[in-house]
């Protein structure tokens, strides 16, 4: 098929939108400008590319056009997830989402401790017990719980212990 | 005109057939499975409560007549993060179900879903205190004196540690996708990288590692997952197993539970910051754990494409023990294909059974 003008253009439109998109993704990820912008995306193009090629020599017609179509759905997305498994594994996009992180901390760091406050206020003056007060008592319960197994475990050896102690004293010969 | 087109009408027409059909299928089918919403059941292997512990359970598995082998096998899963019925997820597609019908006296430690009681359990406490007492009862119940250590993911770990403090009940230690070389955890290990994340301020925030946090993480590693779920889904409508299979998976997958407070600082400073597994350094209970303390024959197993943990991370145990006796498999999959649906039946189950019945003769 021959390329007309208006392919063309549509063509370096969809390029210009590309770089930019590039340039866009590695200013966001913190990493330097490089020359050559079709590096950055070409695991999704060329494998889109070579399905849509497959696709095309089978002939529109074709009901396996589905299967391929699913196929190129998989790897498009598969194209996608390495794409942005690249632009999220370096250190600047990992720094910005520290620095959200730490900034939704900052918003809702004070506002958890007054509403907690404010709660237990209200709790205190119904004569209702505070959640931390319950969850107090079930710490104290599960370390009780821990005192009681860890005494049960003494136990168990020291029967086991008198038991054979017993059969040594118990067989012939024994003293 | 294509040869496909030209030589064969009636294969065209069959296969419009077929996908006229399906699409009829797959519409119904998910009218159903908006409509009717049944919960799946999952977890149905007959199984007895062997021992409580706090949160946490020690189950046995199968019945007493189909256990043929003498070592009992204690499976220890990641702490928080998910359920573990994903081993035991439905008839035929059940990890569990395997083993036990491999012949094996199979145990699995429910860690349980921890509460705003629990934040001060530390990884300390697991390892020294809550794993003796299961594998205690293990060998007790089963009238045994070693048995088969088998951790997944964070399981895998917790469980070296264990081996490396306490090696003599351990007669064999099998790593599915567990992370020892956390230098080698993929995104995790960048994301949680003490130059950008305070955990101490998290942990000082919410006292608990959120469940909505942990869901948020996973989600990130791979943000088109969920719309490669349900294109698969779409395409796979028409088919009731793979249904079946969907709605146990799905709901697995979306029930995020948090992590006790003190055990994240703990998992991510020591482990992931300072990967003190392989540097050395780590004190758990007062006592150094030292991974060259494991002699037992080990066998791990990573996953191809795994993103949660790369299979390098996993594969750095059998560098780290002064075992003689190790295999690393690399099967295709990803973090949950080991342990759910049909690959992991058919490629990765019967490798692990097989390794570990070869080795299970006498307790």
């Amino acid at each position: 098929m021959s390329e007309t003008p208006i392919n063309q253009e549509f063509f370096s439109v969809w390029i210009r939108s590309m770089e930019q998109g590039m340039e866009a993704w590695l200013r966001l990820v913190g990493q330097p400008h490089t020359s050559d912008a079709s590096q950055f995306w070409r695991p999704m193009f060329g494998q889109s590319l070579d399905i849509w090629t497959q696709i095309l020599k089978q002939g529109a017609g074709s009901p396996d056009v589905l299967v391929q179509w699913k196929r190129f759905l998989d790897d498009s997305v598969d194209a996608w997830s390495k794409v942005l498994e690249q632009a999220m594994g370096t250190e600047g996009f990992a720094a910005a989402m520290g620095k959200f992180l730490d900034q939704y901390l900052n918003a809702v760091g004070p506002m958890r401790k007054s509403l907690q406050s404010s709660n237990e206020e209200f709790l205190r003056t119904m004569n209702l017990p505070s959640r931390k007060q319950v969850t107090d008592l079930a710490s104290q319960i599960v370390s009780l719980e821990a005192r009681l197994e860890a005494l049960e475990t003494r136990i168990e050896d020291l029967v086991e212990s008198i038991s054979l102690i017993e059969g040594v004293v118990k067989r012939p010969g024994g003293t | 005109m294509t040869e496909s087109m030209s030589s064969a009408p009636g294969e065209l027409t069959r296969k419009l057939q077929e996908e006229t059909i399906r699409n009829v299928l797959r519409f119904s089918k998910g009218m159903e499975l908006v409509h009717r919403r049944q919960e799946p059941r999952v977890g149905q292997t007959p199984r007895e409560l062997i021992h409580k512990k706090n949160k946490s359970a020690l189950y046995r598995y199968g019945h007493a007549s189909d256990r043929r082998h003498p070592v009992p096998i204690l499976m220890v899963p990641n702490l928080g993060i998910s359920r573990p019925y994903i081993f035991d997820l439905y008839p035929g597609s059940s990890f569990i179900e395997h083993m036990v019908r491999e012949g094996f006296d199979f145990y699995l430690l429910d860690w349980g879903v921890f509460g705003d009681e629990d934040n001060g359990l530390t990884i300390d406490e697991c390892v020294t205190q809550i794993l003796p007492v299961m594998v205690r009862k293990v060998l007790k119940t089963s009238a045994s004196r070693e048995l088969t250590l088998l951790g997944y993911c964070m399981g895998a770990s917790l469980g070296a540690c264990y081996s490396s403090l306490y090696p003599e009940p351990v007669k064999n230690f099998v790593n599915l996708a567990g992370p020892l070389d956390f230098w080698k955890g993929g995104l995790f290990s960048v994301w949680l990288d003490k130059r950008h994340l305070d955990i101490d301020k998290v942990i000082d925030t919410f006292g608990t590692m959120p469940a909505e946090m942990i869901r948020f993480g996973f989600k990130m590693l791979k943000p088109t997952m969920d719309l490669t779920t349900l294109t698969n889904l779409w395409w796979n409508l028409w088919d009731d197993r793979y249904v079946e299979g969907f709605v146990a998976l799905n709901k697995w997958a979306n029930e995020f539970t948090p992590i006790p407070g003190e055990f994240y600082r703990q998992w991510v400073k020591e482990f992931y910051q300072e990967n003190k597994l392989v540097n050395g350094g780590l004190v758990l209970g007062g006592k150094s754990v030292d991974l060259a303390n494991i002699r037992c024959p080990l066998l791990v197993v990573g996953a191809k494409q795994d993103y949660i943990i790369p299979a390098e991370s996993a594969k750095a145990m059998t560098e780290l023990v002064s075992s003689t006796d190790t295999e690393y498999l690399e099967l295709p999959g990803g973090h949950i294909s080991l342990i759910a649906g049909r690959g992991a039946s058919r490629n990765v189950w019967p490798r692990v059974s097989a390794w570990i019945a070869r080795r299970s003769g006498q307790a």
